[in-house]
């Protein structure tokens, strides 16, 4: 974990189990020390426009990437989506949506909605790990981001 | 001027009608003009006298120096002569004083001689006769006055060098004769000349010897030569100042012939200021003056072609310019007064020879002016229609709707108008006309004449007459239609007709009498009458007297339409009273005709004579037929309105099972709808909710094996790789399901697909789940299909995955894609060599969930069941034939769609 205002990757997870195995798999890929995660989509909003427990965060700069379930307790991931394209500071912040889901219509309204990528998450554990540490490698590494 | 104006090149003769200026004029600015010449000979004439009075001046100066010279020569000849008369002035005194003794003589002798040399003084007015006027005791002597020598005077008055020589001599050859008078003085004082010479001897006084020395030939010796050079002196001075007096004279003369020429210069200069006006500017004004007494007289042709004298040529180029322009208006005016009088012929020829009626007509309503068509459409003469007024011929009805527009248009209002009205003619007929009026003002406004435009419209206003009865015809016949759908009796439909053939036919009256239920005799039925008609309510008894009447018989009795003139002397006596009463000039009776029998008769009556013809008759006729028509539905209306009824109360009561149907079906759907929406939440939760347990069941499996391998022996690991086969199989399973699931419910996106590029791709993608076996696919040649690329896919996909999977066994997996056209279909069949199966259970094929293999093919059993959804979906239908180990073959069909179209109400999805 890392000092809120260094994160660079922001995972909002409410599956601890899914939490888990995707640090895991950045970790192994030494992408994992500025991740910071949240359990719904509420807290990932107060993250991300530092408010409510984050109102302390210095300077509120915006993570590398935001990994998004879309089914969350309180607000669903698209609903946060649509929160974060709607404001100025995080208009171009990338997104990934990671989700159980494999169905259209989710990743037409992701699409709609302004994500930058939509990834299943994979049953299986090897092709998890793949997915989640090319995921990693990509957001954190190889893609730059818009200076602030 | 004597020069030929003819020839002279500045100035030349008016030319008649010449146009153009000769050849070669100078233009305006590069010659002389008249101001530039008046001026340069005023100058002229300015420094002429100015150098004469110049001249003038001179000569008075010369003048005056010939006055001075006279003067000088005078005053010069007076001092010659002074000289000589001294001298014998002197020897008249010594001889004097010789002869008297008196020795006042030698002191007016001393005295000359000093006045001479200017050691006396000089008496004022001295001259020749001082010394005479002297001794005579005139003058007393001395008398005053100022000392000037003889030689300071000469000087005075400017005398020569060699004058003074020629004094000088005159001086020295005086000696002798100064030493006789001073020898002869001596002796009368008694002294004489001694031996040396000097005077010095005393003797007696000798005045005899005296007067011998002053008389005597040596004296008058001594007094010649001494008188010489004074003679020559006077003739030098003489000459000297007469050769000044002739030089000035001289000059004097020049001066005065200059001043003569100057004046005769400007005597010139007046005398060509004279010729040049008179050539350029007095000649040229003559030749104006005859172009304008030209212009004024009307003759414009007249052209100058004065060039001299750059002004008048200007003012000249003007009068050619205004002649022209005059002469080019008067032959505009020329060509316009002739093409008015051609436009006056025309206008003639036009109103005279017009199709139409023209007239000018004076505000208050006289013809002023008509053409012959006006004549012969009002039939009177040019002259009698002249002596009366419109209003004499025009109809009385129409008049005030005339003489209203009339005032408005002389009001000013309107700028004219067009009516349709009546005149009498000659003959007392009248006559349609459309008249057309507008009004001409003259110049200030006021009212001139009317023109008017008559058109005879009678033939129209015959023919709109025409038009008015058939039209009045057919409302009847509609309003008569109208009335036998709307009228519910036979009565009120009878009644309606008679109505209608009054007020809408303007029929005067109009009866119906239909056949009694008894004898067949007719009995009134219907009755109406114009309002105006004047011939009462309606009155059974009469109209039953009229119904007998030979003409209503003969129309009951099937002779058709009947048509009478009342005024016919043949007609019946009460048909005739009747029209004479009321005024009816025409009856017609109809028969009404239900079906083939006569069942009464309908009688109108009209005020116009020839109001039947044939024409109205057939309309009349036809109008009948109907009635007759309504009237005999009339009888089968009872029967109608009661299987109405009938079918009312059943439509009732359909209506009402209807309504109850659509509110099941309204809920059913509801809760269909309700069913589906929970389907569909249901299989969104296998999609998230499943898959996330499994997923960790799976990573954790994993973690296990990762992490800890080495703590677990073979048979731990085994145990752990069955539980993640398992959760591979679990996840399959959850896909296919959402798969299925998804296929019933997707939306069709219908394109023009290539099936057998499908195969192929398919086929390369799946190929590697063959692993390292020989699978070989032969795709023949398939038609396209109209069918949803998305579904299509996993179609191909499904089928092609089973042969692959079901030719595992065989050393090489042969599998071919056949397809072919049939109607309106289109089929597909992919076979294979491969395990086949029992066709008993061919049926079972396609089921969710059903296999016909056991483990040792993987599968969740849902593929087949996919592809036949789908094909269901599509409209087409799917089949399966084999036997086991001998191959299987699945067979599937699509619509044929032409054109293929998603046909709107199907949404793309993507993916």
């Amino acid at each position: 974990m890392c000092p809120d205002s260094l994160c660079q990757i922001l995972l909002v997870e409410d599956n601890p189990e899914d939490a888990e195995v995707t640090i895991r798999a950045l970790k192994k890929q030494n992408v994992a020390n500025n991740l910071v995660w949240v359990k719904d989509g509420a807290e990932a909003l107060d993250f991300l426009f530092c408010t409510g427990d984050y109102a302390r965060r210095d300077q509120c700069p915006q993570p590398r990437v935001v990994l998004l379930d879309l089914r969350l307790p309180k607000l669903d991931g698209l609903e946060v989506l649509e929160r974060m394209r709607a404001d100025e500071r995080t208009r171009l912040t990338p997104v990934v949506i990671l989700t159980s889901s494999t169905q259209d219509q989710d990743k037409v309204r992701s699409y709609q909605k302004g994500a930058n990528s939509f990834v299943s998450k994979p049953v299986k554990f090897e092709e998890f790990a793949r997915v989640v540490s090319q995921l990693g490698m990509y957001w954190v590494l190889v893609n730059k981001p818009l200076e602030a | 001027m004597a020069v030929s104006l003819a020839q002279n090149r500045y100035v030349t003769r008016v030319s008649a009608r010449g146009g153009a200026p000769a050849a070669g004029v100078r233009e305006p600015g590069s010659r002389l003009t008249i101001r530039r010449v008046f001026q340069s000979a005023l100058l002229l004439l300015l420094l002429l006298v100015l150098s004469l009075l110049l001249v003038a001046d001179r000569v008075r100066e010369t003048q005056a120096a010939i006055t001075a010279a006279a003067e000088w020569r005078f005053d010069s000849h007076q001092a010659a002569a002074e000289l000589r008369d001294s001298g014998n002035q002197l020897t008249l005194m010594a001889r004097l004083y010789a002869n008297t003794g008196d020795r006042r003589y030698l002191g007016y002798f001393n005295d000359i001689l000093e006045i001479r040399n200017g050691t006396a003084p000089r008496p004022p007015g001295y001259g020749r006769e001082y010394w005479d006027l002297v001794m005579a005791g005139v003058v007393a002597h001395p008398s005053g006055g100022v000392p000037q020598s003889y030689v300071e005077r000469l000087r005075k008055l400017g005398f020569a060098a060699e004058e003074f020589d020629l004094l000088r001599e005159a001086q020295a050859q005086s000696d002798d004769l100064v030493d006789l008078e001073r020898r002869a003085f001596a002796a009368m004082e008694g002294r004489f000349p001694a031996r040396d010479g000097s005077l010095t001897r005393a003797g007696p006084p000798d005045p005899a010897e005296a007067r011998r020395l002053l008389t005597g030939p040596e004296y008058l010796a001594a007094k010649a030569k001494v008188m010489g050079p004074i003679a020559e002196f006077a003739r030098r001075v003489d000459r000297r100042t007469e050769a000044l007096s002739r030089q000035l004279a001289e000059r004097q003369a020049g001066q005065v012939a200059l001043a003569l020429v100057l004046a005769a210069l400007a005597a010139l200069v007046l005398v060509a200021k004279y010729a040049y006006s008179a050539r350029f500017v007095l000649e040229p004004v003559r030749v104006l003056e005859r172009q304008a007494r030209a212009m004024a007289s009307g003759d414009y042709s007249t052209r100058n072609d004065v060039t001299g004298g750059a002004e008048l040529a200007v003012l000249a180029r003007a009068m050619n310019l205004a002649s022209g322009a005059i002469e080019a208006d008067v032959a505009a005016r020329e060509r316009v007064r002739t093409a008015l009088a051609e436009k006056e012929e025309r206008f003639r020829a036009t109103f005279e020879q017009a199709a139409v009626g023209i007239a000018h007509v004076d505000p208050t309503g006289r013809w002023l002016r008509v053409n012959n068509k006006l004549c012969e459409i009002v039939g009177y003469s040019r002259d009698e229609l002249l002596a009366r007024t419109f209003q004499d011929i025009t109809h009385p009805e129409d008049l005030e709707k005339d003489l209203g527009l009339l005032r408005r248009v002389l009001a000013g209002e309107i700028s004219g108008y067009a009516m349709e009205k009546r005149y009498f003619r000659k003959d007392g007929a009248q006559v349609w006309i459309g008249l057309t009026v507008s009004l001409v003002r003259d110049a200030a406004g006021a009212p001139k004449y009317f023109i008017s435009v008559v058109e005879d419209i009678s033939g129209r206003k015959r023919a709109e007459e025409e038009l008015a009865r058939s039209n009045r015809a057919l409302r009847m016949i509609t309003a008569v239609n109208e009335a036998l759908l709307r009228a519910d009796t036979p009565t009120r439909l009878m009644q309606e007709a008679c109505d209608i053939v009054v007020v809408t036919g303007g029929y005067a009256m109009a009866w119906i009498a239909v056949r009694g239920a008894g004898d067949g005799a007719l009995e009134p039925a219907a009755f109406a009458v114009r309002e105006d008609g004047g011939a009462g309510g309606p009155d059974s008894t009469r109209t039953a007297r009229l119904a007998a009447l030979p003409p209503v018989r003969r129309a009951l009795l099937g002779g058709g339409p009947q048509v009478t003139r009342l005024d016919d002397a043949h007609a019946d006596r009460e048909l005739r009273d009747l029209g004479v009463r009321h005024g009816f000039a025409a009856c017609a009776s109809l028969p009404l005709r239900v079906g083939a029998s006569v069942t009464g008769v309908l009688t109108l009556y009209s005020v116009r004579a020839d109001a039947f013809d044939a024409g109205e008759l057939r309309v009349l006729s036809e109008m009948a037929a109907d009635i007759g028509i309504g009237l005999g539905a009339m009888r089968e209306h009872a029967e109608v309105v009661r299987v109405n009824q009938e079918l009312t109360q059943a439509q009732a009561e359909v209506r009402a099972l209807n309504a109850g149907l659509e509110a099941r079906v309204r809920e059913r759907t509801a809760q269909l709808e309700n069913a589906v929406k929970d389907l569909e939440g249901f299989s969104y939760s296998v999609s998230h909710d499943l898959r996330a347990p499994l997923r960790a069941i799976d990573n954790y499996s994993g973690f296990l094996l990762d992490d800890y391998a080495d703590s677990l022996d073979a048979e731990g690991r085994r145990l752990l790789t069955v539980v993640r086969d398992n959760t591979g199989r679990m996840s399959r399973l959850i896909d296919d399901i959402l798969t299925f699931s998804r296929a019933g419910r997707r939306e069709l996106a219908l394109v023009s697909l290539d099936m057998a590029g499908l195969f192929r791709e398919v086929f390369e993608e799946l190929r590697a789940s063959a692993g390292e076996r020989k699978v070989e696919l032969t795709v023949e040649a398939l038609p396209p299909a109209c069918a949803d690329a998305a579904s299509m896919r996993q179609v191909a996909a499904n089928l092609l995955s089973n042969a692959i999977k079901f030719t595992r066994d065989r050393p090489v997996g042969n599998i071919t894609v056949r397809g072919g056209s049939n109607g309106p279909e289109v089929s597909y069949a992919v076979a294979d060599n491969g395990a086949g199966f029992d066709p008993r259970y061919t049926g079972k094929l396609f089921g969710v969930f059903q296999r016909l293999h056991g483990r040792e093919f993987e599968g969740t059993g849902i593929g087949l069941a996919i592809v036949k959804r789908v094909i269901d979906k599509h409209g087409g239908r799917v089949w399966a034939q084999g036997a086991l180990d001998r191959g299987a073959e699945f067979h599937f069909t699509l619509p044929r769609r032409e054109p293929c179209s998603t046909e709107g109400e199907n949404q793309h999805v993507p993916g």
